[in-house]
Formats: C-alpha cells, sequence, structure tokens
C-alpha cells in the first residue's frame, strides 16, 4: 500500500537548538498513526511544518505520492492536511456553521454565501462522521468539548487526505473521549489517516495503529501498536544523556518546613495539590506539557486565582489572590516568558534589576539612585551577568543574560521562597550552569526554590526532589536515588510503576 | 458535548429560539429604542407629527452611512478616525464639481467614490506595510485629510444644485431617503454577513492568528475592508452634502465620534470580530431620538454632546462587563 | 564581549533627543533666513508667551502617551477651564485664585474618569479620552450657552503678559517650573519609573508588584491638572473665554510629543525631548505663515510629519 504522507528527512532548527534531526516516517491510509515523545522531543515541530506553520530547514514532505512545500499556513489545507490545533481557534461569535465552513464558503456554491446551504452542508458532515452538533448555535456558547468538535469538522469540511489531532483529548470527559474514539474510527474507515498526539498512553493504545517515537529531535522508531507494551515506548523516550554539568545536590534533607500548600486548586487546571517545601531543597515538578503545573505555579504568585486551598509560610497562613501581594509576603516567581512577562526589554539593567523592589529603594517617592546603582552593581558581579554596563537595554543582552536578570530581579526582592517557571528555557549550556549554581546557592542561604522544567533531564539534574504532576494532580513523590527519567514519566503519565519507591 | 441529534433539517422554531439567543444583543439596542420612543412620546405630542419623523429619518441617513462604514473597521478589531475627514474631502470635492448640469454629477460620483477608496486604500497601506495599529494610523491620516478639505476649501461656501438636494433628501414625497437607507443597509448587510469578504473581516477582527491558519489572505482582507470603509464614508459624505447643500471643510468632524457611539451602542465589540448591520439602525435612530426630542423641548441642543460622550462610555462600560462573566 | 564606556551608552540616550533640539535651531535659522527679524528679542518673547500654553499641555500628553496611550480630551478640559475661568473671575480680583482651586478639582475630577475608564472598563484610551472630550464639550457650551463672556482679572493678564526676567512672561515661568518638576519626577521617582514600565511591559510591570491603576490613574488626572492650568492661564493671553481656545492642541500636542522622540507605544522618550517637539512645532507653525502656507498646509504637513514618525517607529519594531 502506498503511504499517504511520507516525512522524509526533516530537519528544523531554532536558535540555540535542534528542534528536529533529520527525521523520517510514513503514514498509511486508513491507520491512526501516534506521535509520542517527552517535552522537547520535536513533535510539536513537526506538527506545525506538516501544517504550514513552519517551513522545513530541509528534507521532504509527499503527500500522496507528490512532494509539497507550504509557503503559509492555508496551503496545507488546500493540499489536504488539516490540523486540529490544541488552544481553541474558533471564533465564537460565528455560528458553528459559519466556523466550519469559513473560507470554504465556495465549496457549496459560487456568488453570495447561504446559510441554509452552510446549515444542510454542516448537518450531512456531521452525520458522517457521528457528530451530534447543532448548526445554528452560537460557538462562543457552546462547552469546550462541544468547541472541539467544532474544531474538528471544520478540519474535516476540506476533506483532508490527513487529519492531525494534537492533544484532542485534554479537554474531554471519558465519555466524550469514546465519542471522540468513534468518530475517529470513522475518518480512518474512509481510509483517511489520523495523526494523533496524546500524552494518556491508554488513548494512545485505544486509538492508534502505530506510533512514532521521537527524542531530542531525532527519530527513535516507529513500530506497529499492537506489538508493544507500555514500557517498551516508555524505555523509547527515555535513555537521553544528561548534557550539563550539576552542582552537588543537598545531603540530607532538612525538616525545616518554609512553605506548607495544602488542597491549592482551582476550578480547572489543578486540583487538590499538597506539597510542603523545605528549607534547603529544590523541589521540581516532573509534568509533560500542559498538565496543569503552569496554573498551579501563576496560582502560587498569586498572577491566578485559586477557588480552594491555603498556603502557610513559615507557619504563618498567606491569603493573596493578586501578585502584589504574594511579593509583598516574600514569594517571588521567575516566569517562563521573561521577555513577555518579567523583563521590560526596552529599559535597562539596571532598571530592571530594581523593578521589583523599588519601595525598598526610596524616601517619599524619590528613588536612591547610588544605593539602586550600587545594588544593581552587585547583582550583575554576583549572577555574572555579561552586560557593558548597567544602562544597556535589556533587550540587547543575550538570553542568558536577559534571564539572570530577570532572576535577579526577583532576588534583589529577598524572597523567602523563589518559584521559578522554566528557568532555563533558550539559554545556552554555560548560562544554564551558572544559574543552576545560583539556585543552589540559594537553597544553601536558607531560600526556598521550586522550579518546574519541562526539560526531564534538568529535573533529574538539579532537584531534590521531584513531584509528578498529571492532569492537574500530583501522582508520585520521588526523592533521591528514585529520580529517574522512568520514573518521572511514568508519574507523568500516570501509568503504575513496575517497582514502588518511597 | 451537545446531545441534539440531527434527523436531517432542524425545525424552524429551534433555529428561530437559536437566533434569538444569538441577537440577543441587537435585540437589547431595539427594546432601548422602544423605550426611547416611548419616551419620546410620552415627553412631546409633536414628536409623532408627520414632518417631525420624516425629518427625523432623513437628517440621519448620513449618519447611518457613516456608520456602517465605522462598523467595517470594528469588526476588523480596530476603529477608524479618519472617516470624518473623508466626509469633509468628500463634501468640498462635491460641491465643487457639482454643477446645474446633470452630466457633471456622474463624474462628482465617480470622483467622490474614488476618494473614499483611496483614503481607504492609504490608511489600509499605513496598517499593512507600516505595521500600525488602525486607531493609530488613522489618527494620523485624519489630520492629514482634514488640512485637504481646507486646502480644496477654506471657509464654509458653494452650493450644491437644489434639483439633486432635493431629490436625494426628500425626493418622492421623502421616499428617497428611505430607500437609499435600506438599500445601503441591504448592502451592508450582504456585505458582513453573505460575502466570503465580510466573512473574512469577521474572522481577522475576531481571531487574526486563526484566521490565517484557515488561508484568509489577513493582509489583504485589511487593506480591502480600509478601502470598502472609505466607499461607504464618501457615500455618507455625498448625502450629508445633498442634505447639508453647501460646503463646509468641517463638515464631517463629528461623524468621527458620532460613527464610533452609534457602531458600538449597536452591539459591535472593539475587540472586533463581532457586527451588527440592524443593529446600526436602532443605534442611530436612538441617537437621533435624543436630538429630537432635546429639540422639541426646548432644551440646549448642547446636551447633545454630553449624551453622546456618556452614551459612549456607558455602551463601552456594558461591553466590559458582559465580556467579562 | 568589549567594553562599551559609560559616556557611549549615554550618549545613544543623549542623541536622539539633541538631535530633536539640532533640528528645533535649525528650523529657526530658515525661518530667520526667510524673515530676518525672526530671531529678534521681541518676536522670540512672543512666541515664547505662546508656546508655554502648548508646553505645560503637552506635559500631561507626554506622562499619557508613555504610558502607551494618547489624549484626545486634552482640548475639550482647556477649553472648559478658560471658560470657566473666564466666566467665573469676570474680571474680579479676588475671584481668581478660588476659581483656580475650583477648576482644580475639575480637572481632577476628569483626570479620575478618564483614568476608571481607561483601567478598570479596559477601554482603550483614545476612545475614553474622544468620549470624555465630547462630553466636556457639551459641558462647556451649556455653561456659556454657547457664547463665552467673562474677562480676565489683572493679575492673571499681567501674569500673561508682563515681562519679568528678560524675555519670559508669568507663564513661561510657571511652564519652567513645571516642567523640571515633569523631568525631575520622570527620571527620580518611582512613579517615573513606574510610567516607563507600564508602557514598555504592563505584563513585566504587573509581576513586578507595581500598582498599576494607581499610577496609571494619576498620571490621567495630571494630565487633566495640567490642562486646566494651560487654560487658565490661557484667559490671561486671550482676555476672554473662546470656543476656538486651543482648537489644534489635540494633534498639535500629539505631534510635539512623538516628534520629541517619545514613542507612541510607551515605554521610551521623555519630556526634554517633547520641549524640543514642542519648539519645532511652533517654529514650524511659523515658518509656514512666512512661506504664506495657510491653516491648511499646515495641517498637511503636520499630518505627514506624524505619519513619517510614526512609520519609522513602526518600521523599526518590525525589523527585530
Amino acid at each position: 500500500m502506498q503511504p499517504s504522507l511520507i516525512v522524509k528527512d526533516l530537519d528544523k532548527r531554532f536558535v540555540g537548538v535542534h528542534a528536529v534531526d533529520h527525521v523520517s516516517f510514513s503514514c498509511y491510509p486508513g491507520t491512526v498513526h501516534v506521535l509520542q515523545g517527552e517535552n522537547g522531543a520535536g513533535k510539536s515541530t513537526i506538527l506545525k511544518m506538516l501544517s504550514g506553520m513552519y517551513r522545513p530547514d530541509s528534507g521532504e514532505i509527499i503527500l500522496k505520492g507528490e512532494p509539497v512545500k507550504f509557503r503559509r499556513p492555508g496551503d496545507a489545507r488546500r493540499k489536504g492536511i488539516a490540523m486540529v490545533y490544541q488552544e481553541m481557534s474558533v471564533l465564537p461569535e460565528l455560528t458553528v456553521a459559519q466556523n466550519i465552513w469559513l473560507h470554504e464558503e465556495k465549496r457549496l456554491g459560487r456568488g453570495l454565501i447561504r446559510e441554509r446551504a452552510l446549515m444542510k452542508a454542516t448537518t450531512d458532515l456531521a452525520e458522517r462522521y457521528g457528530i451530534a452538533i447543532d448548526p445554528y448555535e452560537r460557538t462562543g456558547n457552546l462547552a469546550i468539548a462541544s468547541q472541539q468538535m467544532v474544531e474538528i469538522l471544520k478540519a474535516l469540511a476540506v476533506d483532508p487526505e490527513i487529519l492531525i489531532l494534537d492533544e484532542p483529548t485534554s479537554a474531554l470527559t471519558v465519555s466524550e473521549v469514546e465519542k471522540l474514539h468513534a468518530i475517529v474510527k470513522t475518518i480512518v474507515s474512509e481510509n483517511k489517516t489520523v495523526l494523533f498526539i496524546s500524552h494518556r498512553m491508554e488513548e494512545v493504545f485505544a486509538f492508534g495503529d502505530t506510533i512514532t517515537v521521537m527524542k531530542d529531535g531525532r527519530l527513535v522508531d516507529t513500530v506497529c501498536l499492537r506489538d508493544t507494551t507500555e514500557d517498551q515506548i516508555i524505555q523509547m523516550m527515555v535513555g537521553r544523556e544528561l548534557k550539563s554539568v550539576f552542582p552537588p545536590k543537598q545531603q540530607e534533607a532538612k525538616n525545616d518546613c518554609v512553605l506548607k500548600v495544602e488542597n491549592f486548586g482551582d476550578a480547572r487546571h489543578f486540583h487538590k495539590v499538597s506539597f510542603e517545601l523545605q528549607k534547603g531543597e529544590i523541589l521540581g515538578i516532573g509534568a509533560l506539557d500542559g498538565q496543569g503545573q503552569l496554573q498551579l505555579m501563576r496560582a502560587l504568585a498569586g498572577i491566578q486565582k485559586h477557588e480552594t486551598g491555603a498556603i502557610w509560610l513559615n507557619g504563618t497562613k498567606l491569603n493573596y489572590q493578586n501578585c502584589r501581594r504574594a511579593l509583598r509576603t516574600g514569594i517571588g516567581y521567575v516566569p517562563e516568558d521573561r521577555k513577555v512577562q518579567a523583563l521590560c526589554l526596552g529599559m535597562s539593567v539596571g532598571e530592571n534589576l530594581s523593578m521589583a523592589s523599588l519601595r525598598r529603594r526610596q524616601t517619599a517617592g524619590f528613588i536612591h539612585r547610588k544605593e539602586e546603582k550600587q545594588q544593581a552593581q552587585r547583582m550583575v558581579d554576583r549572577m555574572n551577568i555579561r552586560t557593558p554596563s548597567l544602562l544597556q537595554a535589556v533587550g540587547n543582552l543575550s538570553g542568558g543574560n536577559q534571564q539572570k536578570v530577570s532572576i535577579g530581579k526577583s532576588l534583589e526582592d529577598a524572597p523567602k521562597v523563589l518559584l521559578l517557571n522554566e528557568p532555563t528555557r533558550g539559554i545556552d549550556v554555560e548560562a544554564k550552569q551558572e544559574i543552576y549554581k545560583l539556585m543552589r546557592e540559594l537553597v544553601a542561604r536558607g531560600v526556598a526554590v521550586l522550579c518546574y522544567t519541562s526539560d526531564m533531564m534538568e529535573t533529574i539534574g538539579l532537584c531534590d526532589r521531584v513531584l509528578t504532576m498529571y492532569e492537574g494532580r500530583i501522582t508520585n513523590e520521588l526523592r533521591g536515588a528514585a529520580i529517574t527519567e522512568e520514573n518521572i514519566m511514568r508519574g507523568a503519565m500516570n501509568i503504575a510503576s513496575a517497582k514502588t519507591e518511597g | 458535548m451537545n446531545n441534539k441529534k440531527l434527523p436531517g433539517i432542524l425545525s424552524d422554531r429551534h433555529n428561530r429560539q437559536l437566533l434569538v439567543r444569538r441577537k440577543n444583543d441587537v435585540l437589547l439596542v431595539y427594546a432601548f429604542l422602544i423605550v426611547m420612543i416611548a419616551a419620546a412620546l410620552f415627553l412631546s405630542p409633536n414628536f409623532v407629527k408627520p414632518r417631525n419623523l420624516r425629518n427625523l429619518l432623513c437628517s440621519n441617513v448620513g449618519l447611518l452611512l457613516a456608520t456602517f462604514s465605522q462598523l467595517i473597521i470594528i469588526s476588523l478589531g480596530g476603529v477608524d478616525l479618519s472617516i470624518g475627514s473623508t466626509i469633509s474631502v468628500v463634501n468640498v470635492t462635491a460641491v465643487l464639481l457639482l454643477k446645474e448640469n446633470p452630466a457633471s454629477w456622474l463624474l462628482a460620483f465617480v470622483v467622490c467614490l474614488a476618494i473614499g477608496a483611496g483614503i481607504g486604500f492609504f490608511n489600509g497601506l499605513l496598517v499593512v506595510r507600516g505595521h500600525m495599529q488602525p486607531i493609530i494610523a488613522t489618527l494620523a491620516t485624519q489630520t492629514v485629510f482634514a488640512g485637504v478639505a481646507l486646502l480644496i476649501l477654506s471657509m464654509p461656501g458653494g452650493t450644491i444644485p437644489s434639483v439633486l438636494s432635493k431629490f436625494v433628501t426628500k425626493g418622492w414625497n421623502y421616499t428617497v431617503p428611505i430607500l437609499i437607507a435600506v438599500l445601503f443597509t441591504a448592502l451592508s448587510w450582504i456585505l458582513m454577513n453573505r460575502s466570503s469578504f465580510g466573512r473574512s473581516v469577521l474572522a481577522t477582527g475576531g481571531n487574526e492568528q486563526s484566521a490565517e491558519c484557515t488561508g484568509i489572505n489577513v493582509e489583504r482582507v485589511k487593506v480591502l475592508a480600509f478601502v470598502a470603509a472609505g466607499v461607504l464614508a464618501a457615500v455618507a459624505g455625498l448625502y450629508i452634502t445633498c442634505f447639508t447643500t453647501s460646503g463646509n471643510p468641517l463638515v464631517g468632524e463629528q461623524y468621527t465620534q458620532r460613527s464610533i457611539t452609534t457602531a458600538v451602542v449597536a452591539g459591535a465589540s472593539l475587540a472586533g470580530g463581532k457586527c451588527s448591520v440592524i443593529g446600526c439602525i436602532a443605534a442611530v435612530l436612538i441617537m437621533g431620538i435624543i436630538n429630537n426630542i432635546l429639540n422639541l423641548m426646548g432644551i440646549s441642543a448642547y446636551y447633545q454632546y454630553v449624551a453622546q460622550g456618556v452614551i459612549l462610555i456607558g455602551a463601552l462600560a456594558l461591553s466590559a462587563v458582559r465580556s467579562e462573566k | 564581549m568589549e567594553k562599551i564606556s559609560f559616556k557611549s551608552l549615554r550618549m545613544q540616550k543623549i542623541l536622539p533627543v539633541a538631535l530633536v533640539y539640532a533640528v528645533m535651531v535649525l528650523l529657526a535659522l530658515v525661518a530667520n533666513f526667510l524673515n530676518p527679524g525672526f530671531l529678534s528679542g521681541d518676536n522670540i518673547y512672543s512666541i515664547f508667551k505662546q508656546i508655554a500654553f502648548l508646553g505645560i499641555a503637552c506635559i500631561g500628553q507626554t506622562l499619557i502617551i508613555l504610558t502607551g496611550g494618547i489624549d484626545l480630551s486634552l482640548r475639550y478640559v482647556i477649553l472648559l477651564s478658560n471658560v470657566l475661568a473666564a466666566q467665573m473671575i469676570n474680571g474680579n480680583e479676588s475671584a481668581t485664585w478660588p476659581t483656580f482651586a475650583f477648576i482644580m478639582g475639575v480637572c481632577v475630577a476628569v483626570g479620575l474618569v478618564n483614568g476608571a475608564g481607561v483601567y478598570f472598563l479596559k477601554i482603550p484610551a483614545m476612545i475614553m479620552t474622544l468620549a470624555t472630550g465630547t462630553a466636556l464639550y457639551g459641558v462647556t457650551l451649556l455653561y456659556c450657552k454657547g457664547a463665552p463672556g467673562g474677562h480676565a482679572s489683572v493679575t492673571l493678564s499681567s501674569i500673561a503678559n508682563k515681562q519679568i526676567l528678560g524675555s519670559m512672561n508669568g507663564v513661561a515661568v510657571v511652564w519652567i517650573v513645571l516642567a523640571a518638576l515633569t523631568i525631575l519626577v520622570l527620571r527620580k521617582t518611582t512613579l517615573g519609573r513606574s510610567i516607563y514600565a507600564i508602557g514598555t511591559n504592563k505584563t513585566s510591570a504587573v509581576y513586578s508588584g507595581i500598582h498599576v491603576p494607581f499610577i496609571l490613574i494619576s498620571v490621567y488626572v495630571i494630565a487633566a491638572v495640567m490642562a486646566g492650568v494651560t487654560g487658565f492661564f490661557f484667559l490671561g493671553y486671550t482676555e476672554s473665554g473662546y470656543l476656538s481656545t486651543a482648537a489644534s492642541y489635540n494633534m498639535d500636542s500629539i505631534a510635539a510629543v512623538v516628534v520629541g522622540g517619545t514613542s507612541i507605544m510607551g515605554g521610551s522618550g521623555g519630556y526634554v525631548g517633547t520641549i524640543a517637539g514642542v519648539g519645532i512645532i511652533m517654529v514650524l507653525s511659523s515658518l509656514m505663515s512666512i512661506l504664506n502656507m495657510n491653516e491648511a498646509g499646515k495641517q498637511i504637513v503636520q499630518g505627514l510629519l506624524i505619519i513619517v514618525m510614526l512609520v519609522l517607529v513602526y518600521g523599526r519594531k518590525s525589523k527585530r
């Protein structure tokens, strides 16, 4: 049988990272092909190249035997590759039918749009795939799961050869997942190919026929799911080498609780999270993308609201729902996107460093400029921030140095707890090492550190203790020698471990 | 998941229910209009007099057309601050070109529409190639074109053939202006709701990235939207010229703020993606009735400025509160 | 990385501003060349008399543009203050300063409304101020019934007209004091720092613990107060209230701020540049009168100037 889609030697680099390294695999009509891998394995980059959002640096995409090149996202749709994105991209103000046939109205007749034709086409399309949806409803009024159905129908409206589903089940209940399964079955029965990404192992086996496992941007293997087991897949995903050198971890666990979190939850993303953050330890979260860890960090920082639960700092119960209060009580936060959330790129290094602690260095509103400069210089020296002067605009610094400024800003406010969200994202190896050393210094001095990094190797090398998280809940706690890639992956995918660990 | 199994085409009653739910913003505006009419009837017996009603309708056709123009840009997610200047330029040009000879009328109309398209194209270019937000680009072009209007006619003056102005604003026993309003309402409605261009405008305004991923050429849509808005603004300018029967380089100024107010009151969201052509009629009438009542009751006409400012803020506040839910 | 000296980075910040000042001087020289006597003491004095008003009004516009907004109510606040002052004082000496206090109160209220709409209702600054401006215009007309009357007090007239300290009048002195305060606040206080942070990146400012609502609303209050001061002292210059007071100030102030080097996107620039920008706008205006260009020409040139500045700013941004 001819493959419907061949990915041949696809390669893509970004600044500092080889996202996709000469990957090849083939998909066949009438099958569900799963793409699997840890965070940063390259799956989402491949999808973006297949859907036309990115252009490959080299390699070919061969669709139905013909090589194709996409210049803009719409091209892929026209040629027969339709993608259902993870983030909702339906237009809330339009009706279901209008959304589904957006930009494709010509298929239903030339000239002006006929709403009845749209509606009938929607009903027909929905029936064909066994989806129950009301074509006249305003899309914004629908539940998330229904909106997702609209997204799927929108992809199916172009009658694609390849349908890509990126984490389609994250927002669905169990019964809804079953319905989706039936829909996918119908789609493949039409000899289409479905490319499927999911972090839920049960679904991978329930939905999929073939699986391609990626690691560090490279292809590990493509196997038939009938002939594999969960364990074998995990073994394929793990086994990465530690690229960095990490400073030594703490020798023995202290028992001095700085931050106690109990039953912390928001309505949607994380639930019943309870843990204790001890003095002198770096606590890490091990999870795949989108498991609620982002929202948890943000809620702890006060940026997002939380619905349930309480926080104690050194025994005192805290009560905050905004980040100003959180900062005042001593909880610092280093956000994951420094350019957009932490730094003012047009302002100087000195100004950025002091931004969170201005109130400590002023009298009646007037900034103690000399003191500010001294403090900033001390921070620059301590963190080895490479900048020609304090006046340099932060936007001109390299990624690693920008990140140091971001962390330095939080440090100048002398926090008791530091929350770090992706502390080494997008920076070079040398800067990473410096940041690891800094984090060790911090905990040695009594600051409690909670850190989430999507780089699992970093979690393993850096953290004294790891909480694994799956779909908003803490699934496991790993300590010492138990912090291995396999154990973290099991916890992150909620697969029972063969061996139990304390 | 929505669990209505569809055995073929839905019943019309169901569709109607959904339609009502979808369009509840528009219904709200019309409800408000009814309240306004009731208030007007209560406050002044002269309101219902045919002469008053005729005047009310005909004097607001220009604003209605301007509102349709503004609606396109607001649906795109921006605001057009240059609409007033477009109207002014069209006004002074029309006064210049419209002579007694009917043959000159066609030329005048074509030139004015071309001017509207040209100004729109210039705006679109600034937005797409200059990477500016529409509100900033049009803030800048508004000054330039206001100056152009002054250049063409430095002092109020000039006149247009009374045959034309009478026909447009009062012709066939006041049916012509109503027909013009109906015609352009229909055209605007078809453009925004039944053409793929209008759909693309709403998509771009609603979620530009998503529109791009669907295959819509967002840049082309933006430029075309500005051109369309420019042409509609020119039509508004032509009508307003026929109504005022004279040239005034500053005539368009007030229409910028008024058209924004009516478009927002009609239910459009400044964030884009949402539009209601039908709602515009109610919004224009509401604002018109307010002025009318002030007039009839002998209250100072200056209150209309206060009313406009307060209503704009109120409508935006309402929209902000509702979107928070 | 090679060591770039402090001086060179400082130069980077000073250079654009120095450039604007250079352009201003250049234009003045051109004007003097075309119309000898332009730079004479008398003429400079008469220019100075007017420039101070735009200068004070631009303090508010600079602050608002720095936070990422634009103030379109400026002109109307000036007008309202002017008309209120004229009728409330009406030649009565003792009414001068109480009227001032009242006008200040009104302006604070306007600023609070503007700031609340921009922050809490998330209405874009331009639209919010456009709405309040229109409403204030109506209030002004209602107050004076379409025909402003009243008369300045002798105190006010002398502030605007008596020559003191060489080439300046009282208003110029007020301007210099306010200008110094503005520059001081922007450079050396937490308020100033916060304004720049909010304009550069509001999210980062929030996450850094900056009290955004307080700062934002303060900025709008200051802007309204500055407009009120302008309108009040304008009375000394015009002797009576006029509906055409400060008619072109909205666009003039935006042009002055933008030409002076403050980015329309917010976060960079400052009042020092605006001062030169104000100078350029005024000299340009005189220059165009010398060249016999009428009002229309002035508007077109100013509009094109703004477009050019915007294209430069936005063009640079998109190249990143």
